[in-house]
């Protein structure tokens, strides 16, 4: 039994062209985890209500300033593309599936963002050799 | 499901969610114009009659701050009219919660035929490829005359 399951993403319009999913761990979506936190912030919850917007947009494949939405350059660490989505100090990190659709794998803040990208990494890597 | 359902409330409740939703519909509108039309930025600043500083911003930032009437300019500018509804909350919420419904119905028929697929691949199977309208999911349909 694959530890990793893709949900469709709650947090998300269903609507979008491009399917947006949330990568589930032993069940549990990596993403909500975060999200739960950042609604409860009145500081964070405007910014995170901006990412998400943005995450749609692209998601029906809108053109986007690379300042709030961009291809991470990762090399030949991955085969697919991973995208990070930023509005303030909250990014959110997903990656593109052939026939799946996008995958938001986690969130989070500024601050972090080096630790989060190797997270992020690492996370993909796992869920195709745990596949 | 309920802490997810009342998180996305949450979100279409914040004023930013749907200002940005304003942003990206009149950025997408104006770089498909600017590209369409082969302009560079001067010329576009020309056409709209903005600075070229504020339409670097622009492009740059994708912010676009600007006041109703500016926009609804610039919108008709870029060959778009900037028709927007107000909807009820809370039939807005329950479209969404059905909409989703479908989608997770459908995602888990592609999820029983992607399996079947596989199973059958070993198998003398016809692959049916199905593509949905508003998606890129494929529905891989295996039947199998065996």
């Amino acid at each position: 039994m694959s530890k990793y399951s893709l949900i469709l993403s709650p947090h998300i319009v269903p609507t979008t062209k491009i399917v947006v999913h949330e990568l589930c761990k032993d069940g549990e979506s990596l993403f909500n985890k975060f999200a739960d936190e950042i609604v409860k912030d009145a500081n964070l919850i405007s910014k995170f209500a901006k990412v998400i917007s943005i995450i749609e947009h692209s998601a029906n494949r809108m053109k986007m300033p690379q300042t709030k939405f961009k291809q991470l350059e990762v090399g030949k660490q991955v085969s697919c593309k991973v995208y990070e989505a930023k509005a303030g100090i909250i990014r959110v990190y997903m990656f593109a599936e052939k026939h799946t659709g996008r995958i938001i794998v986690l969130g989070g803040k500024k601050n972090n963002q080096d630790k989060d990208i190797k997270l992020v990494i690492r996370t993909i890597k796992d869920y195709y050799n745990d596949k | 499901m309920t802490n997810n359902s009342s998180n996305r409330e949450q979100i279409l409740n914040q004023p930013a969610y749907w200002v940005e939703n304003i942003n990206a519909f009149l950025y997408d509108a104006i770089v498909g114009y600017m590209e369409d039309n082969n302009l560079n930025q001067k010329q576009l600043a020309k056409h709209l009659d903005l600075s070229t500083g504020r339409v670097s911003q622009i492009l740059n930032d994708g912010e676009i701050n600007y006041s109703i009437e500016k926009i609804v300019e610039i919108a008709l500018k870029v060959g778009k009219f900037p028709n927007f509804k107000f909807e009820n909350k809370e039939a807005y919420l329950a479209k969404e919660k059905k909409e989703l419904e479908k989608k997770h119905t459908e995602y888990q028929f592609y999820l029983v035929y992607n399996n079947t697929f596989k199973e059958s691949k070993s198998k003398e199977a016809k692959i049916i490829t199905l593509k949905t309208r508003e998606t890129t999911q494929t529905l891989q349909v295996a039947l199998n005359y065996g």
